[in-house]
């Protein structure tokens, strides 16, 4: 078609494969790793001896690691070689600059390097899916923006008219992408790997969930959904069954995602308005999911005798059925009634990877068996290897899916139980909802182990596959018309060249109606919270602490949000108000429950059961599955710095005086000296005392305290 | 809480206002896009990733 369209004179190019090359490489280990990584922590809920005691082994240290591991470097690398390799061909161009590619590559293998040690090691910034410390979000930025004009280049330089649909989605990913992570990265740094974010509290859970729901949407579905455009009328030689609903669910979805963030809130803290908001756009989301499936299915449409015979299509099929499958579990439980049974439990887990693994690893499985051949010039070593990782690993997913359910619809039950006779909790004891899911937990840690060894077949197959190929792999050169320039017709030209950055401005424009609305109230508003005189800020002691919560990670285990649903109040007290976390640089109420709720925990225990629990948890309750944290007994705090941490909090508002600022580390002592003073009378030795242990004891026993004083006064 | 936030959308027909932009967006949107001109337009670009290349 090209042809008609343009002068005519045919320019020589070629594809730059070997960037796309190292891209695949770079998704099958990655793959291989992340999932390896589940794996373990899995085992780790199953049984807590898999913690082996060791500090950087830790389920609250390695289970940021997978996610990061299985999102950026995974899905990551996947979403690069998959856009490198059909927009140059959607492009008929080479990718716009080789330097650009490599860099490219390399700063984003160094990215993962440097979060593959820095996690272990604790530098966390505690918030989901953007736990990297600030010198890694400058990294990501900036190979960010590598990537995208290498990508825009690629469009600029095009031999082809059309902006096919993939495409759209592709500009869609770059430019969301970035505004998320960078609004959600605002931070002030306090020393080379630990910073403070300027949003606190409510705000930052506000922001911290527009940014971890958009990741799932703009990191994990749009730029794969772009793939699915291009793969499935590839592989299977037709082309998509629609091409106008691609545009209506391309339009849809990106206006209509990025409202949806306030449904990880339901029942939290933040103002109603915001909840119904995320809540309705939640459940409209689900229309163009579907279409979207609908499109990929019915494009599969004629082709399913193929499906029974060849891998690749039981793949691309498979993940386009969990693409639908996950996307109305979605909306259902993001419903606020359903949102109040599920939340906190495994039910999101298990969501969670049916979308991870479901549509992610089964897509990008079918694309690897695609392109790895084509691109190495050769034949897949074994359809058969294929076709036993494509039963594994959806035999592991059912598994996975089936035992996350019954876990939290199960614990859900559990916590929300009540005897009507007496008006109290059926289990009060919230351990006894833990050991009645552990069988769950195995079940679901040998599904990962089935889904990981599918993909080690895979890594075997795609090496075999590899190994066969020519060595010599020369770029072909290839031939296409130019785009004319100047030519009569160059004001209809003029519009088209800029077609792609007036598409990206709509894109832009799609993306923060929602962002705005939600956002901006929060940030403009001195109303937005109402403010509680009885909160103060954390003392040095307790702000210390509260730095090793976030380092260890304890948030992925628990939650410091109770919601107000009746039977969390009979649980943990009343319902945490959006006015105590307005010191909470970063918001730390957390997304799952393997452990109790903790925003009202101080108090509830001495000094003693908290220092007892941390070394060895099933000393005080028997069959908890928390970890033991040998490692705080034994390592001083770094109470030096403290200084430094409130005078930067001071920056941002948080009302310390300069005495305070000043005096902060003899401050953190003297509250030292208090608690040891009284675990000393319980036998602790005293040399104690400047350990991280007794911080966090301090940190742990002012939660919820601020408003509970209050309380007691008044009684 | 509520009542002071919702109190900054001062404007009650704000609500009103954004449901039927939405509404005359998405209907406006699926009309144009299946606009009867475009036929060629769209069965064009969805060959895009059939094409094979053209080698030397
Ligand atoms: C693997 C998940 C997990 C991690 C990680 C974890 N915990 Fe726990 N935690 C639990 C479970 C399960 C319980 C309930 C059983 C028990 O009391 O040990 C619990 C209980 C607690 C309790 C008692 C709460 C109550 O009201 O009885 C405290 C306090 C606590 N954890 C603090 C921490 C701190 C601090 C960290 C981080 C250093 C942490 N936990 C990390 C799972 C975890």
């Amino acid at each position: 078609m090209s042809t008609d369209q343009n002068t005519g004179a045919l320019e020589e190019f070629s594809y730059d494969d070997s960037s796309v090359k190292l891209f695949l490489h770079a998704t099958i280990i990655w793959g291989a790793v992340a999932l390896l990584l589940g794996v373990v922590i899995a085992l780790q809920l199953a049984s807590w001896q898999f913690n082996f005691n060791l500090e950087w082994f830790t389920f609250g240290r390695l289970r940021p690691l997978h996610t990061n591991a299985a999102v950026f470097a995974f899905c990551g690398n996947a979403m690069f070689a998959g856009i490198y390799y059909s927009t140059q061909r959607l492009c008929k161009a080479r990718l716009y600059n080789d330097f650009l590619s490599r860099l490219h590559f390399w700063g984003w293998q160094l990215i993962i390097v440097a979060a593959a040690i820095s996690l272990p090691l604790g530098y966390s910034h505690g918030k989901e899916y953007a736990e990297l410390e600030w010198p890694i979000d400058i990294g990501i930025t900036i190979i960010w923006v590598v990537f995208a004009v290498n990508f825009f280049g690629t469009l600029y330089k095009r031999r082809e008219k059309h902006i096919y649909v993939a495409l759209w989605f592709y500009i869609a990913t770059i430019v969301t992408v970035a505004v998320l992570h960078i609004v959600n990265s605002i931070e002030i740094p306090i020393s080379l790997m630990k910073s403070y974010p300027v949003w606190a509290g409510a705000q930052d859970a506000l922001i911290q969930w527009w940014y971890g729901h958009n990741a799932v949407a703009f990191f994990l579905t749009t730029p794969f959904l772009g793939l699915m455009y291009y793969f499935v009328p590839k592989a299977i030689n037709r082309p998509v069954y629609s091409y106008r609903l691609s545009i209506i669910h391309f339009w849809s979805l990106v206006f209509i995602y990025i409202w949806a963030g306030p449904h990880h809130l339901l029942y939290t803290a933040l103002p109603d308005w915001a909840q119904t908001l995320g809540m309705c756009f939640s459940v409209i989301l689900w229309a163009p999911s579907w279409g979207g499936m609908i499109n990929g299915l019915l494009t599969m449409r004629g082709a399913w005798d193929r499906v029974r015979s060849e891998p690749l299509l039981k793949f691309l099929a498979t993940s386009i059925t969990f693409y639908g499958m996950s996307t109305f579990e979605g909306p259902l439980m993001a419903i606020k009634s359903v949102n109040a049974l599920a939340h906190y439990t495994d039910w999101v887990v298990g969501h969670v990877h049916s979308g991870t693994i479901g549509w992610n690893v089964m897509l990008v499985s079918g694309i690897l068996y695609y392109i790895v051949p084509k691109i190495w010039k050769t034949e897949l070593f074994s359809q058969k290897l294929a076709n036993i990782h494509f039963w594994s690993t959806t035999i592991g997913l059912v598994l996975y899916i089936l035992s996350m359910w019954t876990a939290g619809i199960t614990q859900g039950l559990m916590w929300r139980e009540i005897n009507p006779s007496t008006g109290m909790l059926t289990y009060p004891n919230f351990v006894e909802t833990v050991t009645k899911i552990i069988p769950m937990y195995w079940v679901r840690a040998f599904g990962g182990v089935l889904v990981l060894g599918g993909f080690i077949l895979l890594l075997i197959n795609l090496y075999k596959t590899i190994a066969r190929a020519p060595k010599e792999q020369k770029e072909e050169i290839l031939r296409a018309p130019a785009l004319e320039k100047n030519s009569s017709k160059a004001k209809g030209h003029r519009g088209l060249e800029g077609l792609p950055a007036v598409f990206t401005v709509l894109t832009v424009l799609a993306v923060l109606v929602g962002s705005a609305i939600e956002i901006l109230p929060s940030i403009l508003s001195n109303k937005w919270i109402e403010k509680d005189a009885r909160v103060t800020p954390y003392t040095p002691l307790e702000l210390a602490g509260r730095d090793i919560y976030i380092r260890e990670g304890c948030y992925v285990c628990h939650s410091q949000m109770i919601r107000t649903l009746p039977h969390e109040v009979l649980r943990y007290g009343p319902s945490s108000t959006a006015a105590e976390f307005v010191y909470d640089r970063p918001f730390q109420w957390g997304s799952k429950r393997t452990g109790p709720d903790i925003a009202r925990v101080g108090g509830k225990y001495n000094h003693l059961w908290h220092y007892r629990h941390m070394m060895d948890p099933r000393v005080v309750t028997q069959g908890s599955i928390m970890p033991n944290y040998p490692w705080l007994f034994k390592k001083k705090a770094d109470l030096g710095i403290l200084s430094k941490k409130l005078a930067v909090l001071k920056s941002m508002g948080v009302p310390y005086s300069d005495e305070e600022i000043e005096k902060a580390t003899e401050l953190a002592k003297t509250q030292a000296d208090v608690i040891i003073k009284e675990l000393a009378s319980d036998g602790v030795p005293t040399n104690m005392k400047n350990k991280q242990i007794i911080a966090l004891i301090a940190y742990l026993q002012r939660l919820g305290t601020d408003i509970q004083q209050e309380i007691e006064e008044e009684e | 809480m509520k009542q002071e936030v919702l109190s900054y959308f001062q404007w009650i027909d704000l609500t009103n206002f954004a449901l039927l932009l939405f509404v005359f967006l998405f209907t406006g949107m699926i009309f144009w896009v299946w606009r009867r001109e475009s036929n060629k337009v769209y069965q064009e670009a969805s060959m895009l990733p059939l094409q094979e290349e053209n080698k030397l």
